[in-house]
């Protein structure tokens, strides 16, 4: 079930709302969250839940464990570290190793392709944290393992993050308090999400859609250039709207889950970049990858590895392909390239600079990112970078939709900086006015959700 | 004071939330009047139907149509986007009409006409294969009863930027086993065949097109002599047609409705079961006192399981088997004959609650003649099962 979906709007969220503001006792309401979660993730991968249910419960026996048998603790730590990994492989990257496999040796191993549970990716490094803060003792065991299952499979931020590690959350499983105040922050920060999604990223989708579909000659240079922006906006305003409405959903709940962006196209660097995109899941890897690898503090070798171990991860761990790993070691390769070559020099240059190269290095990932099929891919890094000329009016009329799309890139452009909130900054709205627009956007977006069928979802598959 | 505020905004984002569901549930409507469409409804689930997902998508659906204002939103959505689009593409659509003009889905903009895509025929192959099975095998099973095949030739028989035709008819004519002189086509060999017969925001022909089928048809079933036309009238509201309405443009997309003024002979119609004063209502709409809106079927007559028109002349009894390009000629071919009936196929079981089986049918009716009239859509449809 999409946050951006009819179903969650009108069927699932005021049932939801309705049955837990009702419920006066905390074990209700945690009782209401956990069926509701569980419906919201059935509705989508009605077979799929018995995974999750295992994956929590295999977390919860392991935490049990390691409690109750301490001279045991390492190995459950490790066969259960093991256990939640294997599944994720198996499930995620199975059919890649075995295409590839394939591909190398020639031989047909017969495997059937394995359909991706949703979310799987965010639920299983969600249940890693657990049992790894578990296993270093930042955490105390949670020996009810419904309470585990709900953070889990907590909805809000059950399919597409932020990934919320288990010690933010910790306390406000059993204690926290919902206000009237929180709740209408959560709302308006939702409405916000949904309006990202649903009006600007649907909207200049369309346009990368068309374009990088298109097996014409009718787009060149310009065309190709312009949809790596559509979809650089695109994957933005798609994640970023989709983590606000999770912060906000939670907020309503009385959950105080960690900001996953931060403007991140404002960035002069691509190492700035990285620090306000995808926050969850740098700091995830930073903390359970690069630093028990030994971080910076060790050989220039070492650290290299440790780079490009991180980050071929990371590139992994978006897709189960090679545009993925390659997209991953290009910005293995930017960050290295800034911390020894010219990262002095970028924060010399005006930041303007800065800014260009950074806007131009990310606007390419995306392209490698998006563009899993190879001959795509070369096809259009080809059509960007040697000059082939548009024919704009046989380009528009190739799909004239592409006009519309292309217009929202105006709004998109302007709000990826954080001119909102410069202004909220500087005017200060009262509460009423807040409310009041807020309430617009979510009636234009229901129009606008109501009036089409393009709502694609990006990080939805992992 | 803020609290009070923030209690409202919450109760106010909770009741449009929560009005959608209520209307859905409560008091679904039944079309959506902007579409031309019956509106999609909350069904029973299943065990299987939520395994599946199609529970899932079928919710999804149902509040897409019932959430309230809905209908209101999605035309206001795509009155402001197809009204941008072609204020802004107004002088490429006039500097390029000899060329498509992609506007949506398998739909571009022609010569100022809205026209599908032109049909593969690989791709259309195994459906005419299956149809014109279908109608053998009724034909070879009834010698008795002559059997008639009018193909309708429209915008996606033929590419009109290069002329070139992918042959639909022609292979449909092959395989049909019926004798050569049963079989006839309305033929669209140019843009400018299609221009003169056809509707430019709806997939129907208009009426001069549907009065030339309906000549042809009489010819080829040997019924007589055709009513002729005794004036022709242009509607004083405009006609924003299904593609208008599929590219999201209506309201914007429009043109003028003509129409013949015909002579009707006295003849009582009957849709599914039930007495019906009339089928559409081309004289209501002709002098201006037809409520609703303007659309190929509210002035010809909609899509209904079955239609039967009896002049009591005593003449010969025609089955018509079609889909909704045979609306505007029915009761023109009814004028010729004894009992008419027109059965759609799509609605048949659905609106009349009997399975369909055209030999019973034709037995229990006293059929002399069965036609097969209609387009690309109708010989390659699923629907098109003769026999249980």
């Amino acid at each position: 079930m999409l946050f951006s979906s009819m179903t969650f709007l009108v069927f699932f969220m005021p049932l939801c709302t309705g049955a837990y503001f009702l419920c006066k006792n905390r074990n209700w309401r945690n009782a209401v969250l956990l069926v509701f979660s569980m419906l919201f993730y059935a509705w989508g991968e009605p077979r799929n839940i018995v995974l999750i249910v295992a994956a929590a419960f295999a977390a919860w026996l392991g935490g049990l464990c390691m409690e109750r048998f301490p001279r045991l603790k390492k190995p459950v730590f490790i066969a259960t570290v093991g256990l939640l990994t294997a599944n994720l492989v198996v499930f995620k990257y199975l059919n890649f190793l075995t295409g590839t496999a394939e591909a190398l040796t020639g031989l047909d191993f017969g495997l059937k392709e394995i359909a991706l549970p949703i979310g799987i990716s965010f639920y299983t490094f969600q249940i890693l944290s657990y049992v790894i803060d578990l296993y270093r003792g930042e955490i105390s065991l949670q020996k009810n393992p419904f309470m585990l299952l709900l953070y889990v499979s907590l909805f809000p931020q059950l399919i597409a993050g932020p990934i919320v590690r288990y010690k933010t959350v910790e306390t406000e499983l059993t204690v926290r308090s919902e206000s009237l105040s929180d709740a209408a922050a959560g709302c308006r920060r939702f409405i916000v999400g949904l309006a990202k999604k649903v009006l600007i990223a649907n909207r200049v989708a369309l346009a990368a859609e068309i374009i990088y579909s298109s097996n014409g000659g009718e787009y060149g240079t310009l065309m190709y250039w312009l949809a790596s922006l559509a979809y650089t906006m695109q994957i933005y305003y798609d994640f970023s709207g989709y983590s606000d409405m999770a912060i906000g959903l939670g907020r309503i709940f009385g959950f105080h889950f960690p900001e996953n962006f931060d403007y991140p196209y404002v960035s002069t660097s691509v190492t700035e970049f990285w620090r306000r995109w995808h926050i969850s899941l740098s700091r995830w890897f930073r903390d359970y990858i690069y630093i028990p690898l030994g971080g910076s503090r060790t050989t220039r070798l070492k650290w290299v590895r440790n780079i490009l171990v991180v980050w071929g991860l990371t590139g992994l761990w978006h897709g189960a392909d090679w545009n993925f790993i390659i997209w991953g070691l290009y910005f293995a390769a930017l960050l290295l390239a800034e911390k020894l070559v010219y990262g002095g020099l970028l924060r010399r240059l005006p930041k303007a600079v800065g800014w260009i190269y950074t806007f131009f290095a990310v606007n390419l990932s995306w392209v490698i990112f998006n563009l899993t099929d190879p001959a795509r891919l070369l096809r259009a890094l080809g059509m960007m970078f040697t000059y082939h000329p548009t024919d704009l009016a046989g380009a528009i009329m190739a799909d004239t939709s592409i006009v519309n799309s292309l217009l929202w890139l105006a709004p998109a452009l302007l709000f990826a900086f954080p001119v909102a909130r410069k202004l909220k900054e500087r005017l200060r709205p009262p509460e009423a006015a807040l409310n009041l627009g807020c309430l617009l956007l979510l009636l234009l977006s229901v129009a606008f959700i109501v009036s089409s069928s393009f709502n694609p979802f990006i990080y939805f598959r992992f | 004071m803020k609290n009070k505020i923030n209690a409202v905004f919450l109760g106010i984002v909770w009741l449009i939330m929560a009005a959608g569901l209520c209307r859905a549930v409560l008091c679904p409507k039944e079309m959506s009047s902007e579409e031309n469409r019956y509106a999609n409804r909350l069904t029973r689930p299943t065990l299987s139907s939520f395994f599946d997902g199609s529970f899932q998508d079928g919710v999804e659906a149902a509040l897409s149509d019932q959430a309230l204002g809905s209908g209101m939103a999605r035309s206001g959505c795509n009155l402001v986007s197809s009204g941008i689009n072609e204020a802004l593409l107004s002088g490429l659509y006039a500097a390029n009409q000899d060329r498509y003009i992609r506007i949506g889905e398998g739909l571009s903009s022609f010569g100022g006409y809205l026209v599908y895509d032109t049909r593969e025929l690989k791709k259309m192959a195994p459906g005419l294969d299956r149809g014109a099975g279908e109608i053998n095998a009724f034909a070879a099973s009834h010698p008795d009863v002559p059997v008639y095949a009018y193909y309708i030739e429209k915008d996606t028989d033929i590419n009109f930027e290069t002329g070139e035709k992918p042959g639909l008819y022609g292979y449909l004519a092959e395989r049909l086993a019926l004798p050569p002189a049963n079989v006839s086509a309305f033929r669209i060999d140019s843009f400018e065949d299609y221009a003169g017969r056809f509707f430019r925001t709806d997939h129907h022909w208009d009426y001069r097109g549907s009065y030339q089928g309906y000549r042809e048809v009489l010819e080829l079933l040997d019924g007589g002599i055709p009513l002729e036309p005794v004036g022709e009238v242009t509607l004083d509201r405009p006609l924003s047609g299904s593609k208008a309405i599929e590219s999201g443009g209506k309201g914007v997309r429009t043109e003028d409705f003509t129409a013949y003024r015909f002579e009707y002979p006295p003849m009582s119609v009957t849709v599914n079961g039930s007495a019906a004063g009339d089928y559409g209502a081309q004289e209501a709409w002709i002098n201006g006192s037809a409520d609703g809106e303007l659309s190929y079927g509210s002035f010809y007559g909609g899509d209904f399981g079955e239609v039967v028109f009896d002049t009591g002349s005593g003449g010969e009894n025609l089955l018509v088997l079609g889909e909704s390009h045979d609306n505007a000629i029915i009761k023109l071919l009814a004028a010729n004959f004894g009992r008419t009936y027109s059965v759609d196929l799509r609605y048949y079981e659905v609106q009349t609650g009997r399975k369909f089986s055209l030999g019973e049918y034709v037995e229990a009716n006293g059929i002399d003649k069965v036609l097969f009239i209609g387009s690309i859509g109708f010989y390659t449809s699923d629907d098109l099962i003769l026999e249980d």
